[in-house]
């Protein structure tokens, strides 16, 4: 490439970038008033950011915003993290102290055992078992008993 | 059409940010539009730029804010089109076989906000030359594509832009004339 190809190039550059530029600057120009009160509100929202201080980047928000995080109010922050880390070791010791005794005492499943125990007492257990079966069998007997007379302890024998 | 404030707004720094912003805000809009092409999104991105200034640098110096607050708007861009891009994946990949042709969203330059331009044959050649110049600049890397918006259409130098871009003078250059030489062979017939 020759330099008077080269100085053609470039200047072919410009007219285009200056083209370029011009479609780019009425568009500018072309912005509706919808979009532009928009945009004067987000400049407006964002001045407003600025002037409330400096961005408190752990809360998200500015303190004007979130008046918890004010530098005067320190202690509050301070008493905060001491609560905030006591909670968290009275949490961590009741469930060590939990598991530790879970492991050691197991009460529950002796009394699941003793009650199994029960049960294969009670099935095993023949004559009980036909107790349990023949019930109203004796609850009958029983209101047959009520209802008759007294029998007399002199049978008449001997 | 350029008025005198956007003009002043180049040559001699803000007074103040609230001038700066109220100067760039439009600008800042149609530059994240070309790359986010959504208007919502875009409205986004520059209300989070402007946020990200107020707080971080209001108090350096007026001739810093422009590079400093395109910088931020090219990252914040850069995020979006990251989330967007994984949103995408996912979406896909769930409605892959509903629809297998992929994108249906509008055209965004089509959707974006009317003018204020009453001729409707001058208003439709701006919009048609917008639209050609903003679909090209979609479909260079995103590098290159700051590289010439930064330098053309915000007329930063190479140190401004370096600076815009957390990159090397060299790098800029490099980005700058590959985006050109992609774009005239793209919009020729727009020329």
């Amino acid at each position: 490439m020759t330099d008077t190809d080269r100085h053609g190039q470039r200047s072919d550059d410009a007219a285009f970038e200056k083209a370029a530029k011009r479609v780019f600057d009425r568009s500018v120009a072309d912005v509706d008033a919808a979009t532009g009160s928009r945009l004067a509100a987000a400049r407006r929202r964002a001045l407003r950011e600025a002037n409330a201080g400096p961005h408190d980047v752990r809360s998200g928000g500015t303190q004007a915003q979130r008046p918890w995080f004010t530098p005067d109010r320190w202690w509050l922050r301070r008493t905060g993290g001491l609560l905030a880390v006591t909670a968290a070791l009275v949490v961590a010791v009741a469930l060590w102290v939990g598991s530790s005794v879970q492991r050691t005492e197991p009460p529950a499943v002796e009394d699941f055992r003793s009650v199994a125990l029960l049960d294969l007492e009670i099935l095993l257990g023949e004559a009980e078992f036909d107790l349990l079966e023949d019930l109203e069998f004796y609850a009958w007997l029983d209101e047959l008993a009520e209802l008759a007379p007294p029998v007399s302890d002199d049978d008449g024998i001997g | 059409m350029q008025t005198q404030r956007d003009i002043d707004a180049h040559t001699s720094p803000p007074t103040s940010l609230e001038s700066f912003l109220a100067d760039i805000e439009a600008r800042a809009f149609r530059y994240a539009l070309v790359a986010v092409r959504n208007p919502d999104d875009a409205l986004d991105v520059v209300q989070d730029a402007m946020i990200a200034l107020c707080r971080h640098y209001a108090n350096r110096p007026g001739a810093e804010w422009r590079p400093l607050f395109f910088r931020i708007l090219g990252n914040r861009v850069r995020d979006f089109n990251r989330r967007s891009s994984v949103r995408g994946r996912i979406l896909s990949f769930f409605s892959r076989q509903d629809d297998g042709d992929g994108d249906a969203r509008p055209d965004p330059i089509a959707a974006a906000p009317a003018g204020r331009d009453s001729d409707p044959c001058v208003r439709l050649a701006q919009d048609d030359a917008m639209t050609a110049l903003s679909q090209a600049l979609g479909t260079l890397p995103a590098r290159q594509r700051e590289a010439f918006m930064l330098r053309v259409f915000e007329d930063m130098d190479i140190a401004q832009t370096a600076t815009a871009m957390g990159c090397s003078a060299g790098s800029v250059k490099t980005h700058h004339s590959r985006a050109v030489a992609k774009l005239r062979e793209l919009l020729g017939e727009h020329r």
